[in-house]
């Protein structure tokens, strides 16, 4: 009898929410836009990364969205998607030949703090699609990278402490993104 | 409080939540469900039609009250109380949990699912005091096999390893 134990895991789960659900992901844009527009982004000099992202407060259809992921992945996977304590909601918005540079959301000073679970969901694109490119060891395969299509309308959710980055959005218009940190129960 | 039950697309229970009864009035004060239906949709963003009532008290098709005596059966409600994972019945107007085997059918009397061989009536060796009870599991493989089986069960106080398994012939263990 051989017995496999996994002791830890680096996932990724792409989708769309449900057509029926009434999510708006244009309302979404508008209100990480008009935060973006007010100069709200992070500055935590303890996680310089946190500069990629947009201070987003509450708006119905992200907590609509929340709901769905949580449900669903509840349904799934058996566990509960829990917004974290603080910074649970984010936006990420990547101008004309802007990148997100290489991070995770984990923070090393804070984990109590720190999602397990991220979800990053493309509420605008254009044409020319930027990826989410995911580095991670496997083993002695060190430096591995993985990457994702960002498609309008999808959401990726992923283990936060796998690092990532977003290649350069090479449309005109801006790429915006929600990203949404969760730990489990 | 009521209890609404979220369907997903395809008809499982993805949660269930409760409502206040006041939020579930019509115009004549009466409790409608197609109001509660409505407020949750405001609330929750999923629609209306995909909220379906489920009482707390009803469970294979019975009413409890809440001190687990059976009560007033005029309260029953749609066979059991929904939880996560469950199906939505829309032609019995029922929630099932998830089927447990193949080869197990819908019992909407009980708002259970039946196995297709009855349940052994024979549980221990019969004497008193009990010396060894029969450790009871269905075996769809076994029945997918041969039809005329499927229950089979090891004894409680069997030491051998691995344990002696004994297949149900309708009317008595018969050891394999």
């Amino acid at each position: 009898m051989l017995e496999k134990h996994k002791l830890t895991e680096q996932f990724y789960i792409k989708g769309k929410v449900d057509s029926v659900s009434a999510v708006n992901t244009k309302l979404i844009k508008n209100h990480i836009l008009s935060n973006f527009m007010l100069a709200n982004r992070y500055d935590d000099p303890q996680y310089w990364y946190m500069k990629e992202y947009v201070k987003v407060p509450y708006h119905q259809h992200i907590q609509w969205t929340q709901d769905w992921l949580r449900d669903h992945y509840r349904l799934e996977h058996g566990q509960t998607l829990v917004p974290t304590p603080i910074d649970s909601i984010r936006g990420i918005i990547q101008q004309t030949g802007e990148q997100v540079n290489t991070h995770h959301n984990v923070k090393d000073w804070h984990l109590a703090e720190s999602p397990e679970v991220t979800c990053l969901y493309t509420v605008s694109t254009g044409p020319k699609k930027s990826e989410i490119v995911f580095e991670y060891d496997d083993g002695r395969n060190k430096h591995r990278r993985w990457s994702v299509p960002l498609e309008q309308d999808q959401f990726i959710l992923f283990s936060s402490n796998t690092s990532f980055y977003i290649t350069k959005n090479e449309n005109k218009d801006f790429l915006v993104n929600l990203s949404l940190q969760f730990q489990l129960i | 409080m009521a209890h609404f039950a979220k369907l997903g697309v395809n008809g499982k229970v993805i949660a269930v939540h409760g409502l206040d009864n006041d939020q579930m009035l019509n115009a004549d004060g009466q409790e409608d469900e197609s109001v509660g239906q409505q407020r949750l949709q405001q609330i929750h963003g999923w629609p209306a039609q995909m909220w379906i009532k489920t009482s707390y008290n009803t469970r294979n098709n019975t009413y409890y009250n809440a001190d687990g005596s059976e009560g007033d059966q005029s309260k029953k409600l749609r066979g059991n109380y929904a939880g996560i994972g469950y199906t939505y019945d829309e032609d019995n107007n029922m929630f099932f949990t998830k089927q447990p085997y193949a080869s197990w059918t819908k019992n909407t009397s009980t708002a259970s699912w039946d196995s297709p061989i009855t349940y052994p009536s024979v549980t221990d060796d019969g004497q008193d005091p009990v010396v060894f009870t029969y450790t009871i599991s269905w075996n769809e493989t076994g029945y997918q096999a041969d039809n005329s089986k499927g229950w089979e069960a090891t004894k409680s106080n069997d030491s051998s390893d691995p344990k002696t398994i004994h297949d149900w012939n309708g009317s008595a263990w018969i050891s394999r």
